[in-house]
Order: C-alpha cells, then structure tokens, then sequence
C-alpha cells in the first residue's frame, strides 16, 4: 500500500509536468515561430512477485505472474514542428520560411543559434538584425537612402539606391536543415541551439534540398492550437486529480490497518 | 478464533496489493500504449475442519476458507483511443500487434508509436531504441515520411522499408518491462500482426478512469470490511481472555 502511494504521486508530478508544459505553449501562443511541445510518458519499471512460466509441477507451469507496476514518468518534452500560421504584416523586414528550414543567427559570443522567427529589424549599422539584436549570418547591410528592400523566394536581397531605378543586389539568405529537428535545444528568445541529437546544420540557398523558401512582408506564427491546449490542460488536470484520489484512498486504508490495534 | 484473524488479514492484504494495480493504471491514464493490469484473486485451498476417521460414528465434516491471495495481475489488450497529433512520426496501430523495438537487452515489443527521427536517420523510440522493419532499422534519409496502412514506410514517394509488426497468440506470453516495453516469453509463437498503421496520431492509454475509480472504492471498503472482521475476533478474543473467568 505504500507502494500505491508512492505510484500514485508519481502520476501527480507527471501530470504537474504536462500542465507545465501546456502552461508554457499557452503563454507562447502569440509568439512568432514558436513551435509547441509534448509531453511524452511511460511507465515505470515493474516489480515481479511471481513469475510468470515458473514450474509448478512435473509438466505444469504458471502461465502468469504478479507484476506490480511503480508508475508513470516523463520521458521526452518533444518540440512539434508543424508549420504555424501566416500572418501578412506589410512590413519588408518580416521573413517567414515556406518549408523545413531554419534562419542563422550570429551570437554576441560568435556561435550560431538558429530560429523560425523572421521578426527582423534594421540596427544602427544598417545591418538585418533579431528584435534582440543579434545579426542574421550570412550577414547583410542594408545601405542609408535606400527604399523598396525586397527579398526574393530563394533569399536574394536587394534595394534601390536613391537617384537609381534598378534594383541592386545586396547578398544571399541562407537557411539550414537538420536531421532531427526535435532534437534541438530551446535556449529562450525565439533560438534554438545545435546539440548532438539535432545532427549538424547543413546550410543552402532557399529552395533548395528542402529548406523552404523565404516569403517577404509575412511572420509564421506560433503552432500552438488553443483547442488543442485547453482539452491537453483538462486531460492533465483530470488526471492529477485522480491520482491524488488513489493517495487519499490509500492514506485511509493505512488509517485503517493503523486503527486495529486499540 | 485465531484463524478467523488470518482470514481477514489476508482480504486486507490482498486489498493492498490491488490497490497498488490500481494507482499504476491510475498513474498511466494519459501514457500512449499503456495496457491496464487487472489483480485477480483467488481463495486459499479449503482445509478439514474435522479429523476424517474419528472413532465408530463418522463425525460431522465441514471444509472452511481460509482467506484470499493475490493469483495473478493479468494486463487487459483491449484497444486504447486513438487521438490526433499531426507529428508525422507518431504512429497508432489499429487493432491486434506491437512494433518491434531493438533495445541493449534484446528484441521488444511496444504500442507506444512515439517515435522519432536519430541523428542517423533511425526512426526510435523516446528512449533511442530502434524500431525495426523487416530488414533490420528503418532509416529515413529524406525530406517527407509517410506510412501507409500496412506499414510500409515511403521516403521521398520511395518505399525504404516495411514496419515489422508482430501479434501473439496468446498475449499471456508478454511479460511488462517499464518504459512502454514488453518482453516475450521464450518460444512464444509470434505471428504477422493484423492491424493496420495510422500515422500521425497515438494510442492512448486503455485505462477506463471510471471503471478504476469504482476499483479504487471497491478495494477500500473491502479492506474496511476486513478490518472490521479483524476488530470483531480482537472483541471476541478479549471477552475471552478477560471476561469469561469472571464471576
């Protein structure tokens, strides 16, 4: 009986850890480019009492046994990259990617972190950087007294010069593709980083080998469904309750086993 | 009298040990693949409450329970829901059979489909085991996966591999190893499985919450009951042993 409990509080902090990560899908649900994540469960190992096939005669053997299970635990937070939404925002800055891919992005360390969220600005050298500030690599610089930015599918860059009417190249975007892409670290601000599951970046033009293609003046959006999230939150509410339901059971049959001695 | 205690201290035990069957389905209601366990209990061999051939005149014979044990937790098959996820890496089987999983220990067997794509383009499960196809590991080298029906796996509109699912006869013969694994018994007789593949969704645990809620209340005034038999043979014992030789 003090291995329900113990079981049954196991399904409790599992159930904790899924509204966690609801919680925190929920919370990103506005956010450009965030992809959701899953919990993942499986159950705990088991403890067998009675083997099952043990010989119980000359030529007779248990065709069961007693295995008593010790519960539930988390086992993966999978990132689940479905494609989010388009919005149109009008704004020549914005980039979303059609596809796999993911954009570069130079850390103030020199490391890359990659990111789906095309929200990009302008700094004060001109060159096309994150909201927080970070350069995209490979890097581009967009010059003073220019106008009509426009980034072509395969991630060509150009503006117009003032005093000029043809358009003039500025570089090449470039995205990269991984192997296993859930198997990516979430760092915060919209990054992710590289790890050994993830596989290494492979980098290419737009289009090709399957990174997807830019579209200008559009942000994906988050892929989290509100739907979704909510039945995910009654579901793991749900279940924590009535967990906690085998541990007040439980708590009262020792109650019990404690009150026959008087 | 003193029987009567074992008795009832044995419905209390073997309350106990359902209760931990119980909160372990309890504990895996939202956990994919997971198949509930069911406490079966039996009662102890009757015994002779009265010798056979006792004198000239046959005495009365009676034969008495002596409580209850824990037989065996035999694990319920029956299909789990299926829910919807979009992963296209998660794969639900309908109907009867388990994937085959290649883990340290050996050759397993899951219906937990959450599955997902190595750094060398396995597909594997959560805990990194491969999943096997009928010509050893499925490797997906390509942009778009899919998986029909029958399980073959089509990579890049090519079929790279076909999902070894396997039934058993007799499903008695798996034993559960933790981690949405189980292990078959040796010679267990194995046979191509006759369900078919959904791609992008999961199966879901089979655990009815109502029914194992009932259980949850059913296990505990059975365990009250016997504690109340307990008590009752402790009044009883104390009559006698501080009552009867009073004046």
């Amino acid at each position: 009986m003090m291995r329900s409990l113990w079981t049954a509080a196991s399904g409790m902090v599992a159930q904790q850890a899924n509204i966690d990560v609801v919680s925190n899908n929920l919370a990103n649900v506005n956010t450009t480019g965030f992809k959701k994540s899953r919990t993942d469960f499986e159950d705990l190992m088991y403890q067998t009492m009675r083997q099952s096939g043990t010989a119980t005669g000359a030529d007779t053997m248990l065709p069961t046994g007693i295995q008593l299970g010790s519960g539930v635990r988390q086992v993966a937070t999978q990132k689940i990259y479905t494609e989010g939404s388009f919005q149109s925002t009008g704004n020549e800055l914005d980039m979303a990617i059609e596809g796999d891919g993911f954009f570069q992005i130079t850390m103030s360390d020199g490391t890359i972190n990659y990111t789906r969220d095309g929200a990009f600005k302008r700094d004060d050298q001109g060159r096309i950087v994150t909201s927080e500030g970070y350069p995209l690599e490979p890097a581009i610089t967009i010059p003073e007294n220019s106008s009509n930015l426009a980034v072509s599918s395969d991630g060509r860059v150009s503006v117009i010069l003032a005093g000029e009417t043809e358009a003039q190249e500025l570089g090449q975007l470039q995205l990269v593709k991984f192997v296993n892409p859930a198997g990516l670290d979430s760092v915060g601000h919209n990054l992710l980083k590289e790890t050994a599951a993830s596989g290494t970046p492979v980098a290419s033009d737009p289009g090709i080998d399957g990174t997807g293609t830019v579209i200008q003046k559009y942000l994906e959006m988050s892929n989290v469904q509100i739907v979704d999230e909510m039945v995910n939150m009654i579901v793991a509410q749900r279940a924590y309750e009535i967990n906690s339901k085998a541990i007040t059971t439980s708590d009262e049959m020792l109650e019990q086993a404690a009150n026959l001695k008087r | 009298m003193i029987r009567g205690l074992y008795t009832a201290a044995s419905g209390m035990l073997a309350e106990a040990e359902r209760i931990d069957v119980t909160s372990n389905n309890l504990a895996n209601a939202n956990t994919a693949g997971f198949k509930k366990d069911v406490a079966v209990t039996k009662d102890f061999a009757n015994i002779l409450i009265t010798r056979v051939n006792d004198g000239d005149e046959a005495p009365a014979i009676g034969r008495m329970g002596t409580g209850v044990i824990v037989d065996e937790v035999a694990t319920t098959y029956t299909g789990g829901s299926i829910r919807t996820t979009g992963n296209a890496f998660d794969l639900a089987i309908e109907g009867r059979g388990f994937f085959a999983v290649q883990t340290p220990q050996g050759l397993r067997y899951t219906r937990n489909g959450t599955f997902a794509k190595s750094i060398r383009n396995q597909l594997v499960t959560s805990d990194g085991y491969q999943v096997l196809g009928e010509n050893g590991p499925i490797v997906i080298d390509g942009n778009k996966m899919s998986v029909d029906g029958n399980g073959r796996v089509i990579v890049d509109n090519e079929v790279v591999g076909q999902l070894r699912m396997e039934e058993f006869a007799d499903e008695k013969q798996l034993s559960k190893e933790g981690s949405s694994l189980f292990a078959a018994a040796q010679g267990a007789q194995v046979q191509p499985a006759a369900g078919s593949v959904i791609q992008g969704a999961l199966e879901m645990s089979n655990v009815n919450v109502v029914g194992e809620m009932v259980n949850l209340i059913t296990n505990y005034r059975s365990y009250e009951i016997n504690a109340k038999v307990v008590r009752s043979h402790d009044d009883l014992l104390g009559k006698a042993a501080n009552d009867i030789a009073k004046l």
